[in-house]
């Protein structure tokens, strides 16, 4: 049964993401780095659970998680325009919060996630979305890199042009099939 | 849905496609046994599944549903497959969304239904508008602007639901307790559970369950049990079982959101008066969190889904409902709403709990 210790390493994760970065954009892409994460061996984040949703692998505990954050003023959200006239979230930690010392990680946790997020932290949510469905795909699936890609690519037509950008930052993350 | 879609996009609908899609809306839950979602939680997601448990229904040779689909139309088991399960998919198509999406034909029933026998009166979304207004976009659903107040209501109605029904503390500590009972009875199966029972078979065999078996797992079934189990021989078995017979359920304190550390020093404490006062129980049955991820409907979502998409006049593509501003919708409140976890202890020590908390001012 869930206890308290779950959502503390959820938690963490989400930390350890966000204090990669000046601003995570995007609750998908938060999404999707948590999933490369735990597939790239990230400790704490190993029990989260993802399930296939719309944008790929998705997490209600991920997104339960972040709300919690939010919410007690861990990490900070806002809302802007983006140029395309959808509002865009986007998540900063807020270093003040008592439970940043709290939640922080070991010293090979915290390499883990350095270097995970060295690699994709620049990446476009939709090379991260088609990245997380690929691996997603293969690793249910048991189906080849190959016809994973081809798979994913006819549930999401609009993730074409970042079919590239998405094979290098698995090869990038060595995440193979 | 499917007439109004015809008609609002001017586009006909194969007579496949509308066969297809009016089946898989029918036979989309085929797979629910009793206390699914709480047979899910105890067995992991990945050991039992009512969804995977749908697919098997659809697809497995040796399934009667499965013989009369390819009677009826060859491939139609597998085509059925793809509405349940996105990664048998090899599209999306909008005719996946009217059985599964925020906007699929199960959830506009069921808002309407579960008010009505929840006795919840002050929300009833006129869907029978809300559909006359559905068309599709591309592989999804959008909902014409002059609707916009009813998917307002609709989505008030089920974020009421779901503070009134679907998380109400009754309920869940309910759901709670049956967990205890599944998980003492998992834990014991063989001296609580006959040999040849298909609620045996499905705490043993979990997914791998025989379909022939699984069918026979039913709430009756399920209910006779429980009250078997009172006089079990297991304290801890009769104990949870007793409880849920005369209601006297777990009491709850929502945990502080302002710190983590704070909510596990409650934990901490909770779990040390239980010990104490009911000594070799297993202590994760005792003391439990809940958080509203685990309840088993869906407030409205964005990041998850596909998103409600709704199309105003003159404009040249429809728009998420969430971009829709705030001054003007209710939507992005609803949508956004935060409901604090729960910690649920036996009633016996709920004061020692609260009287700590206040003392060590941590709620």
């Amino acid at each position: 049964m869930t206890t308290l210790e779950a959502l503390q390493n959820t938690l963490a994760s989400i930390v350890a993401i966000v204090d990669q970065q000046d601003e995570v954009h995007g609750r998908v892409r938060l999404q999707k780095l948590g999933y490369l994460l735990q597939q790239s061996g990230f400790r704490p984040i190993q029990k989260t659970r993802f399930a296939y949703h719309h944008y790929g692998p998705f997490s209600e505990q991920l997104a339960g998680a972040l709300d919690q954050a939010v919410a007690s003023g861990l990490v900070e959200e806002n809302r802007r325009d983006s140029h395309n006239g959808y509002k865009l979230y986007t998540y900063k930690l807020n270093r003040e919060h008592p439970d940043v010392e709290y939640l922080k990680l070991a010293q090979a946790d915290h390499e883990t996630v350095r270097k995970f997020m060295s690699t994709s932290s620049s990446a476009h949510w939709r090379t991260l979305e088609l990245a997380a469905t690929v691996v997603y795909l293969e690793r249910n699936l048991e189906i080849s890199r190959e016809t994973a890609i081809t798979r994913a690519l006819g549930l999401k037509p609009d993730c074409k042009p970042y079919r590239t950008d998405a094979e290098a930052l698995l090869t990038g993350l060595s995440l193979r099939s | 849905m499917l007439d109004a879609i015809e008609r609002n996009s001017g586009k006909p609908i194969d007579v496949q496609v509308r066969e297809d899609t009016v089946l898989a809306a029918l036979l989309h839950d085929v797979g629910h046994g009793p206390f699914s979602h709480t047979l899910e939680e105890i067995l992991g997601h990945d050991q039992f599944d009512h969804e995977a448990m749908t697919v098997r229904f659809l697809t497995e040779p040796d399934s009667e549903i499965t013989t009369l689909l390819e009677r009826s139309s060859p491939g139609r088991s597998q085509r059925l497959a793809e509405y349940i399960d996105k990664d048998r998919r090899t599209e999306h198509h909008w005719w996946h969304a009217v059985v599964s999406s925020q906007l699929d034909a199960d959830r506009l029933d069921y808002i309407q239904r579960d008010a009505r026998m929840a006795g919840i009166d002050n929300h009833r979304p006129d869907i029978e508008r809300l559909i006359s207004h559905i068309s599709c976009y591309q592989d999804g659903l959008v909902v014409d602007h002059r609707a916009f107040d009813v998917i307002e209501s609709m989505l008030l109605a089920l974020d009421h639901l779901y503070g009134a029904v679907y998380f109400h503390r009754t309920v869940r500590a309910a759901t709670v307790t049956v967990q205890a009972v599944l998980s003492r009875v998992k834990a014991r199966v063989a001296k609580e559970l006959p040999e040849g029972d298909p609620l045996r078979a499905l705490l043993e065999q979990r997914k791998e369950i025989a379909l022939d078996d699984y069918v026979r797992v039913t709430d009756a079934s399920f209910w006779y049990h429980l009250d078997r189990w009172r006089q079990s021989e297991d304290e801890e078995l009769s104990f949870y079982v007793k409880r849920l017979g005369r209601r006297k359920l777990p009491k709850h304190l929502e945990l502080p959101e302002n710190e983590l550390k704070k909510a596990r020093q409650l934990e901490n404490k909770a779990l040390e008066l239980a010990g104490a006062k009911f000594p070799g129980f297993n202590l994760d049955s005792l003391v439990t969190l809940d958080t509203p991820s685990r309840v088993n409907y869906k407030r409205y979502a964005v990041d998850g889904d596909f998103p409600i998409f709704t199309w105003e006049r003159d404009a040249t593509k429809p728009r998420r409902i969430e971009d829709i501003e705030e001054v003007r919708s209710i939507v992005p409140k609803v949508a956004r709403k935060f409901y604090r976890s729960r910690l649920f202890v036996p009633p016996e020590i709920f004061n020692d709990l609260r009287a700590f908390a206040a003392k060590e001012r941590l709620l």
